[in-house]
């Protein structure tokens, strides 16, 4: 059955297999200062998770508010990665392509494009691409912005790899590996929408 | 059965159940077997260990004449001794069996069948390769001493001992605490029945006390194990609680006595003690106990031993008079003191690292001149007895010497002080100026020794120009005293000395305190960097001069004066100059008028440590000056002694023995300056003490050096421990005030003023009490029964018995690290333990649950599963806290109405009427919420939330995140190993699982024995439970000891060590590193001798002897090589 | 591809704390490989230096020495004597050619059944690596 599936998959990738730990405590939601915005808070998921509801837990927003704080992780007493479970079941929603409805997946793809260009994170560009993405941001960080720039803490300058090229090689043949199996599906990467996976 | 039988072997594959045989292919095994050489049987059956298991055994040894058996089937440590047992049903050596472990060795861990199968074989045949080579060996027989230890007196160690005390048998019961009870002795009451804890318990207490055969050792410990089952020898260390046990009726007057504030562990230090305590009312043995860590640093730090400690706090509770007479116990002239000493006490005062010294010298100056007003100037202790034909003479008034005088006039030893000068005082009178030391104190400080029964003899001096010490002898008296101080000056030997206007120190001070008022002029230079120094400027000041300088040859960091006194004299426009010396003195008509100095510099260390100074060619400069004050050191007047047959040291001191302070000559002792050179009021006082006691002894006949001088000692507790132990605030002392500068300068009134009472006793109470108890003896005079000894020393015991009982309980979690949930942060979060003391009746508040302000609180939650359940802290549930919480859920309504919120993961209520007691609780409409607890913050988010703590936390079952505003917060925290539970293991030979519980030799089978012989365990320090499941481990390990000693006897393990004497060469390698001792070397034959009774089997010594004359029975090489060819051929 | 090399590894366990762990993996069903041949001797002190070259010669790819953890010990301070025992002969194994990688000491304490699954995969790992001792296709002495 495609539920069953889907919780094999969880388990297969890197950190998923530890949410069979979870004894449903609920410290991790009562830590997470996001609960509030998410649908679903990290508990209420896994439990859905665990039980197959895999089309809820796609639906849910909750991975994309996630905001990678790490509270539930330092606080869980059986020890689980929640963290690392989140950006597992992102990665399969994506892959299955179910679209956000959060504005903060532009980022996500931002930062995804920067660094697939540059070889390495440019602040400047990132934001430039999320506000293409999401122009109505530029009108209200706009003072942020430029009190960050007269002093100094946002850096224009793009600086690439040495060789950006040969990173992007690295990228097409990681990609080529997963497709093929080899490499596990949700290496430590970057994450897109619609079916892209790294 | 010799060896040289040819070997016929039996071999047994058991199947065990399909535990064995779902992986291994017993018939492959079995026909593998029967084609092994000597084997003569090989068989295969379900459960060898089985009744029919064990037939097949015997009656195959007795058909086929087997000497050989091995099994195949479980563990060794399961059922070795089963078999071994069949064995000797039937007729051979039960050491002519070997097992294989083909279960948890083979098929429990391996997955591949056929894998199983080929180690099981390699087993079998290592097994039957092996057993050829077994020797039979006879097994020791042990006796059981009848006796029992128990370590540990709460519920689990006092209902062992019971029983095993009813049936007969002595027990000592060995307790840590004051008091036997543990931890059910602070409990108010116990789930599920409610039953009051102390109603159960203390019957038992009681029971334990009472009891004819249970010796009951409180207050001590174990020190070492050591023996084996059956015989083992322990050495307990009673500490001394400085109460007699059989002596005190637990009245609790002397408590109303003590002044010293401790915190109270009991309590959790939710309260504070007195330093003689009993730890609850109820408390078997019901006697009180004296907590004394040693002595603090502030007595220990006083050269004449005075207890600082005691007499700070009996100013602190108001008792001055007593105060008064425990510093007359040790110095003489506490006002002076008070006002001149240099307080080395105050410089080792813990509360020097938490905010400031406690003004201990200034209390004393308080009391004293408290003591003369009030009371008198009436010493304490007269003697009425003179002992006439025992005087003593003294020379010299000093401090020393009247010290000396009155210490002996006390005791009723007639003494006539003989004094030079034309009034008695010494350094006190002559040297020190007034500001710091006004003369009429001295006279009537002096009044107050005459009063003792000294007479003071002025204008008489003893040595060149007096009378001689063969004189004083030959006038009747037994013993001379030189208190003659350094009163003569140092000359610096340069031109210009004898100058008009140069003036040595010590002669100057005598014609200022003498009322002369000499005449310096306007400039005046002091050299010199000492004491003197510093008093001859200051004076010079106050005589009207208007420009003084110090010069000093060394830096500021070498002078020798006390930094405040420096401090004092800049304060009043003195000047120093450093690095410079005077090397002549001009003058003009016979007057000085110029002196002429030289710049220095520091060199390498000289003999005083310090820096040498070296002057810098050339660097000459004159300064103008009306006088000079040369106070560049003193000596005593002693060459004229050296005609008197005493020794003189190099530097002018008299020699002296430092222990007896015996000067060369018999009968003459001295002390003070003239022993030490130029010292301190105090130290001069204490030697004057210490000489008194050895002159006592002389005139009594007594050898001067059988007793050591203090008798009383104990060493100074450590600063930083005492400040991790205590609660305070870091404050600033009261200190005296001083006179404003513009206007003391002026005269030479008092420059320190005295503190009132009000601030003397509220610096009193700064004091920590560093040692604990202060040895202010209040509790002596209280106690009617004289059970208070305060000189008893730790005793050791030294105890057979034939087993232990291991029942050291457990450890409440210390949740001080899991910052989330505020505990010491917010006043109003408890531990669970803490909570209990609110509610026990004895506690705190009396029962009442009250929060620290008063208040009743009306909204209590209780957080389960804090440092429990938890990979962050314990990972296993410690399984009473549910209950407990439950418990407190009733407790805090019934007693309080409020409304009570359970934070839980899951509800364990597993026991007998435990799983009805929730039920109750939820229908008294306690809130349970299922959510692990994430905050307990303070930070509010509304209004209802205002003055309270805030609970947040995930309300699972809802699926909505709740903010709960509560008055308390309760921490249900889990147990964990007892303090100081790795020494106990160590001691006994236990081991200790990862999470620190003793482990038991079988988890399911035999928990509360171990896996060494003799040694059981009980109670929570095995793991956690509550108390039905620690009294039944109780009675079950109280059942194992009595069913060994019913025994008598029992077999212990044959396999010891064998030397060959016919290989040894008595290299004596095998004795060296034997730990048990158990190897001698027999000198007549040159070889090493195992003593079998002591070997313990380990087989160090045959892996270690070069010869191999060294074997382990049964685990002798050629077993081993051939176990060895068995697995790997 | 011809038959994968199966090492054979000789373990001397000390009775007290590693046989009582190995044990208790048994117990636990923990799996680990077969390759572990188990010699049980009281302490791990009785490891004489003898049985360890001996096992070496007669065919073992590698030795384990088991014993408890230091301050453990149940014969005070055996578990000491076996380490320096065994690292004595580490050092003869290196000057024979025997290859002292071959030779491990471990602590395993009677509650680690764990542990003993884990060293006894770990090591019959190492020794597969390591390939087939020399010692079996040639003769010394």
């Amino acid at each position: 059955m495609e539920a069953r599936g889907l919780l094999k998959e969880l388990l297969e990738m890197p950190g998923g297999d530890q949410i069979l730990k979870c004894i449903q405590c609920g410290t991790c939601t009562g830590s997470c200062p996001m609960a509030q915005a998410m649908d679903y808070g990290p508990r209420r998921l896994f439990a859905m998770a665990k039980g197959g509801d895999f089309h809820e837990v796609f639906k849910a927003n909750t991975y994309w508010i996630c905001a990678s704080c790490y509270f539930c992780t330092v606080r869980c007493p059986r020890g689980i990665k929640i963290t690392d479970i989140m950006y597992a079941l992102k990665r399969m929603a994506v892959a299955r392509g179910y679209a956000p409805r959060e504005r903060s997946v532009y980022i996500y793809q931002a930062f995804k494009e920067t660094v697939e260009e540059y070889g390495r994170l440019s602040e400047a560009k990132m934001m430039q691409k999320y506000l293409k993405k999401s122009p109505l941001d530029a009108v209200k960080n706009a003072s942020l912005g430029l009190k960050l720039l007269l002093k100094r803490r946002m850096e224009l300058k793009v600086r690439p790899v040495k060789d950006p090229a040969a990173f992007k090689a690295m990228l097409t043949k990681a990609r080529e590996l997963a497709r093929e199996g080899e490499a596990p599906a949700g290496s430590s990467g970057l994450c897109g929408i619609k079916g892209d996976i790294l | 059965m010799a060896r040289r039988d040819e070997p016929r072997v039996g071999v047994y594959i058991c199947h065990c159940g399909i535990n064995i045989s779902y992986k291994v292919n017993i018939e492959e095994v079995v026909d593998f077997t029967s084609r092994l050489e000597r084997v003569v049987v090989a068989r295969d059956y379900k459960f060898m260990c089985s009744n029919i298991g064990q037939e097949l055994i015997i009656n195959d040894i007795k058909e086929h004449n087997l000497n050989r058996v091995v099994v195949a089937s479980c563990s060794p440590r399961m059922h070795e001794k089963t078999f071994r047992n069949a064995c000797k049903k039937a007729g051979i050596n039960p050491y002519l069996f070997q097992m294989a472990s083909i279960r948890e060795l083979v098929s429990w861990v391996t997955e591949d069948e056929r894998e199983a199968t080929q180690k099981a074989k390699d087993f079998v045949r290592a097994a039957v390769r092996r057993v050829i080579h077994h020797e039979p060996l006879q097994p020791r027989i042990v006796d059981i001493n009848p006796n029992v230890l128990i370590i540990g007196g709460g519920i689990a160690g006092m209902q062992a001992a019971l029983e095993i005390a009813d049936a007969g048998r002595i027990v000592y019961l060995v307790e840590r605490e004051p008091s036997i009870g543990g931890h059910m002795a602070k409990f108010d009451k116990t789930f599920p029945t409610l039953d009051c804890s102390a109603c159960i318990l203390t019957p038992k207490m009681v029971s334990v006390g009472q009891h004819e055969n249970i010796k009951l050792l409180t207050y001590s410990e174990v020190e070492d194990v050591s023996g084996y089952i059956g015989n083992f020898e322990v050495k307990i260390r009673r500490k001394p609680s400085f109460v007699l046990e059989d002596k005190c009726t637990g009245c609790g007057e002397c408590v109303k006595g003590c002044p010293v504030s401790l915190p109270n562990d009991f309590e959790y230090g939710l309260m504070d003690r007195t330093a003689i305590y009993r730890s609850f009312p109820q408390a078997v043995p019901n006697i009180f106990v004296i907590d004394k860590e040693g002595f603090s640093p502030c007595r220990n730090a006083c050269p004449a031993g005075l207890n600082a400690h005691g007499y700070v706090k009996l100013i602190s509770a108001g008792k001055h008079e007593e105060a008064f007479k425990l510093i007359m116990e040790r110095v003489i002239f506490p006002a002076s003191l008070g006002r001149a000493c240099p307080a080395f006490c105050e410089r080792e005062c813990s509360r020097q690292l938490a905010g400031g010294p406690v003004q201990i010298r200034a209390l004393k100056r308080f009391v004293a001149d408290w003591y003369y007003e009030n009371v008198g100037l009436e010493p304490p202790v007269v003697a009425q007895e003179k002992k006439e034909d025992r005087s003593v003479a003294v020379v010299g008034a000093g401090p020393a010497g009247l010290a000396c005088a009155y210490y002996l006039a006390v005791q009723g030893y007639p003494v006539t002080v003989f004094e030079a000068l034309e009034k008695p005082g010494g350094m006190l009178r002559y040297a020190i100026p007034e500001y710091r030391l006004p003369n009429n104190l001295v006279d009537k400080e002096i009044e107050f020794v005459k009063k003792a029964g000294v007479e003071i003899v002025c204008n008489t001096p003893v040595g060149k120009d007096g009378k001689r010490i063969d004189e004083l002898f030959k006038e009747g008296y037994k013993a001379v005293f030189l208190g003659i101080g350094a009163h003569k000056d140092r000359t610096m030997g340069i031109p210009g000395e004898d100058l008009k206007g140069v003036h040595h120190s010590i002669t100057f001070l005598r014609r200022i305190n003498s009322g002369e008022r000499v005449v310096l002029g306007d400039k005046v230079i002091v050299v010199g960097g000492g004491n003197s120094a510093i008093d001859a400027a200051r004076a010079a000041l106050r005589l009207g001069a208007k420009d003084v300088t110090i010069v000093y040859r060394r830096s500021r960091v070498e002078m020798p004066a006390f930094p405040e006194e420096i401090e004092a004299a800049e304060a009043e426009g003195v000047k120093i100059q450093i690095l410079t010396n005077p090397v002549a003195f001009h003058g003009k008509d016979g007057n000085l008028s110029e002196v002429e100095c030289v710049r220095m510099e520091l060199g390498e260390p000289d003999e005083s440590g310090r820096p040498r100074p070296i002057p810098i060619e050339g660097s000459n400069f004159k300064i103008p000056a009306d006088s000079v004050i040369l106070a560049i050191g003193q000596y005593p007047d002693s060459a004229p002694l050296a005609e008197d047959g005493l020794e003189i040291n190099r530097d002018g001191t008299i020699w002296v023995d430092p222990e007896t302070l015996a000067t060369s000559r018999e009968g003459v002792f001295a002390g003070g300056d003239a022993t030490k050179g130029p010292s301190t009021i105090v130290e001069a006082i204490g030697l004057g003490r210490q000489a008194a006691e050895y002159i006592r002894r002389f005139l009594e006949g007594e050898d001067l050096k059988a007793r050591p001088y203090e008798e009383h000692w104990l060493e100074t507790v450590d600063r930083e421990e005492v400040l991790k132990k205590r609660r305070y605030e870091v404050n600033e002392p009261h200190r005296p005030s001083e006179r404003p500068v513009a206007e003391r300068i002026k005269d030479f009134g008092e420059v320190e003023l005295a503190l009132d009472e009000e601030r003397a006793v509220e610096e009193g109470r700064r004091c920590l009490d560093c040692a604990g108890c202060c040895e202010c003896r209040q509790c002596e005079l209280l106690c009617e029964a004289n059970a208070i000894d305060h000189f008893m020393k730790e005793e050791t015991l030294e105890v057979k018995v034939g087993s232990i009982i291991v029942a050291t309980g457990f450890k409440p979690f210390d949740p001080s690290n899991l910052v989330q949930y505020g505990y010491k942060r917010y006043p109003e979060v408890y531990t669970s333990v803490e909570f209990e003391r609110l509610n026990n009746a004895a506690g705190p508040t009396g029962g009442e649950i009250r929060m620290k302000d008063g208040r009743v609180p009306g909204r209590v939650a209780i957080i389960h599963c804090v440092g429990s359940r938890d990979e962050n802290t314990n990972r296993y549930c410690s399984r009473v806290c549910c209950m407990y919480s439950m418990k407190f859920a009733h407790l805090v309504r019934e007693k309080t109405g409020a409304e009570v919120y359970e934070f839980y993961i899951d509800i364990r209520s597993p026991g007998k009427m435990y799983e009805e007691f929730y039920n109750r609780l939820q229908e008294e409409g306690t809130h349970f919420v299922r959510g692990k607890v994430a905050d307990v913050t303070d930070v509010t988010q509304s209004p209802e939330e205002e003055g309270r703590l805030v609970v947040v936390a995930e309300d699972t079952l809802a699926g909505k995140v709740r903010r709960v505003p509560v008055d308390m917060v309760i921490l249900s925290v889990g147990l964990t190993a007892a303090e100081g539970a790795d020494k106990v293991a160590h001691l006994v030979g236990i081991s200790q699982d990862q999470d620190g519980w003793f482990i038991e030799l079988h988890p399911k089978l035999a928990p509360v024995s171990t896996a060494s012989d003799g040694v059981f365990i009980a109670g929570c320090c095995q793991g956690p439970k509550d108390i039905p499941d620690t009294v039944s481990q109780a009675a079950g390990a109280a059942a194992e000891a009595l069913s060994l000693i019913m025994r008598g006897q029992v077999e212990v393990e044959a396999a010891t060590s064998y030397i060959d004497p016919e290989i040894c060469v008595g290299c004596q390698q095998c004795k060296k590193i034997c730990m048990y001792s158990a190897i001698d070397y027999d000198p007549a034959r040159g070889v090493c001798v195992v003593n079998e009774a002591v070997c313990k089997g380990c087989g160090l010594c045959a892996a270690t002897c070069p010869n191999k004359a060294v074997t382990v029975k049964h685990f002798n090489n050629e077993e081993i090589f051939s176990e060895l060819e068995g697995v790997l051929l | 591809m011809s038959e994968p090399f199966e090492p054979k590894i000789v373990g001397f366990l000390c009775y007290w704390c590693s046989y009582t762990a190995a044990d208790l993996a048994g117990v636990s069903r923990m799996k680990y490989p077969p390759n572990l041949r188990v010699i049980r001797v009281m302490c791990s002190s009785r490891v004489d230096p003898v049985f360890i070259i001996k096992a070496l010669l007669d065919g073992a790819d590698g030795v384990l020495v088991a014993g408890c953890h230091p301050g453990d010990c149940h014969y005070q301070k055996g578990n000491y004597y076996a380490r320096r025992k065994v690292a004595l002969t580490k050092k003869i194994l290196e000057s024979l050619g025997l290859g002292p990688e071959r030779v491990k000491l471990s602590w395993i304490a009677a509650s680690e059944g764990p542990k003993f699954a884990q060293v006894a995969k770990e090591f019959t790992e190492e020794i597969r690596r390591l390939g087939p001792n020399p010692a079996r296709a040639e003769i010394f002495l």
